[in-house]
């Protein structure tokens, strides 16, 4: 696939930032009701790697994202997509990046064929280009028995997948995604996971994907590197494994309590016994996640289990996840979607 | 140039495919209303002479105009700003004025049944001897364009689509009323009189009138160069003036 704009850019792209992908520095966006957004956030994209931006509702994620397309001017600091300065030139970004926003889209009373074939014409491609690509889309995500379907009759799974079909229109070199995996069933979901990963082989060049979202658990097997927003800052960034690393030697030792036995009193007393092995994070009603070093880990599974007897239903063992990371690291329960 | 008509014509297609399931109502009321306009005034008050009939079937093309250009237009882009869509629009490698022009192109087209009954309904109706010049073709999207610089500022700049739909209409009332549009310039308070030739609907009336009337003159063709200056201003000020910003 071939870059369908005619504009020149040699002139207007920084040399030495060009290496990267994404560059911001120092970045503040303060809205004009007071709330700052981000905060003196910096981080680096490598160019061709998919970069994962968790972190929990308003910390700023999507304002971020916004302003690394050009579509929201930040308050103070600088963003660099490809060596282009997206503060002084926004509208040369936009040939570069293809968005998938994560609230409603444009066309919805258009059909699902026609829509992807638009988008394409109006990102620059020839109606040959536009009518392949779009063709290869809709089979590639499995959209072709939708084709006629107008968008605002879709599910709304198959809304975000032609959403996602959307933004990999033309010939993008960034690809920003937020939540695609949002009401998608198990097999939509990984197919679209599938896309993610094929994206270099499809474009035949190197395609950043910034990836926006909160099914962690999923992302972790295909994020390259994370970084972790809270509060408008950067908490983390790293890849997966360096982050969790930070949690030190341990292990995750998952309990879950029979629902039936499961009373206010119980779930304290389970609380107190686990606390005596690790630091305890309750995931969900009746489940507990005990982080034990993972030297001694096997007698302290056996303490565990011993103390609570007849109260558990299930346990698991396994090292940490991003998940993990990101409770550790924002100190707040993950809005978790599906990732069980 | 080339780029900019492709962009105008596939985003003009989104906006008429977009309206496909409420078609047939919209040319309902976009018809019925300037006929009603025209039938109703010309029973009352200056529409008992030829001249004041033709102010008024022209003036109703007229406030048709000025609807699209600054009500459909503001109140459009406020809506797909309003409803998220806006930020499709904006992250594509497209123009604004490319965007503009397609809204308001697409509203004339909706709004054109109603522009052509109310002329050829009022010229019937009143057993008027038109004689149009084919420069009305010319006059109606021209005037649309003047005024959808303002329905632009008013669609991206207002903070809420309340707010959208309060200035809008305002500013469409305003600037039809304060022209010499249904009334003759001289009827009109002398302030009005000044306001109104900064106006460019006083220039539109003014043009369309001379057209229907056979009147080929000077005056017209100052009328279309005041209004080719105003379409400019209007789409150049949108491009340069308005940033793709969402907040």
């Amino acid at each position: 696939m071939r870059l369908t704009t005619t504009t020149s850019y040699s002139s207007i792209i920084d040399s030495e930032r060009s290496a990267l992908a994404i560059d911001v520095r120092n970045l503040t966006k303060k809205y004009k009701n007071g709330k700052v957004a981000n905060d003196h956030l910096s981080l680096q994209v490598d160019r061709g790697t998919i970069f994962g931006l968790l972190g929990p509702n308003g910390a700023g994620k999507t304002t971020l994202v916004l302003q690394i397309l050009g579509l929201l001017a930040p308050t103070s600091g600088s963003i660099y997509v490809e060596g282009i300065d997206v503060i002084s030139n926004p509208e040369k970004v936009k040939p570069l990046a293809g968005y998938m926003p994560q609230t409603r889209i444009a066309m919805r009373n258009l059909e699902v064929d026609r829509a992807l074939y638009i988008t394409g014409r109006l990102r620059g491609q020839s109606h040959e280009q536009a009518r392949k690509q779009s063709e290869g889309l809709l089979e590639m995500l499995d959209l072709t028995e939708h084709r006629k379907q107008f968008l605002d009759r879709l599910s709304g799974g198959l809304l975000r997948v032609a959403a996602m079909g959307m933004a990999l229109m033309g010939d993008p070199h960034l690809v920003v995604l937020d939540e695609p995996t949002n009401e998608l069933d198990p097999v939509r979901r990984r197919m679209v996971w599938d896309v993610i990963l094929g994206l270099q082989d499809y474009y035949k060049h190197p395609v950043t994907c910034l990836l926006v979202t909160h099914n962690v658990l999923e992302a972790e097997r295909i994020v390259e590197r994370v970084a972790i927003i809270d509060k408008g800052k950067v908490a983390a960034i790293g890849t997966p494994g360096e982050l969790k690393s930070q949690l030190g030697d341990e292990v995750r030792l998952e309990v879950v309590i029979k629902p039936d036995v499961l009373t206010e009193e119980i779930a304290l007393k389970v609380e107190e016994t686990l606390h005596d092995f690790g630091r305890v994070i309750p995931f969900r009603q009746g489940q507990y996640a005990v982080f034990v070093p993972r030297v001694g880990v096997g007698s302290a599974t056996d303490k565990i289990l011993g103390a609570l007897d007849v109260l558990v239903d299930d346990f698991r063992l396994s090292p940490p996840s991003l998940e993990d990371v990101y409770i550790h690291v924002t100190g707040s329960k993950i809005e978790l979607e599906d990732e069980q | 140039m080339r780029r900019f008509w492709l962009e105008v014509r596939y985003l003009f297609t989104i906006q008429i495919l977009e309206e496909r399931g409420w078609l047939a109502g919209t040319i309902f009321f976009t018809t019925v209303f300037p006929l009603l306009l025209v039938f109703g005034l010309g029973l009352i008050g200056s529409g008992q002479t030829k001249e004041g009939l033709t102010y008024i079937i022209t003036g109703s093309t007229i406030s048709s105009l000025t609807f699209v250009g600054i009500t459909m237009v503001g109140q459009s882009l406020g809506w797909m700003k309003d409803r998220g869509d806006f930020l499709y629009y904006a992250s594509l490698p497209i123009s604004k004025s490319s965007l503009i022009v397609a809204v308001m192109a697409s509203k004339l087209v909706l709004q054109l049944p109603g522009i052509i009954a109310a002329l050829v309904g009022g010229t019937l109706m009143y057993d008027l001897h038109f004689k149009p010049n084919p420069v009305v073709i010319i006059i109606l999207p021209l005037t649309a364009l003047a005024l959808s610089g303002l329905g632009a500022a008013i669609g991206l700049l207002s903070p809420s689509y309340q707010l959208v739909n309060i200035f809008s209409q305002v500013a469409g009332i305003t600037v039809m009323f304060a022209a010499p549009v249904m009334i003759p310039w001289e009827s009109l308070p002398r302030v009005l009189q000044w306001f109104g030739w900064l106006l460019p609907p006083s220039y539109a009336a003014d043009a369309l009138r001379r057209a229907v009337l056979g009147i080929n003159d000077t005056r017209l063709m100052m009328d279309l160069l005041v209004l080719t200056t105003c379409a400019l201003v209007s789409i150049i000020g949108v491009t340069r003036g308005l940033r793709w910003r969402l907040r």
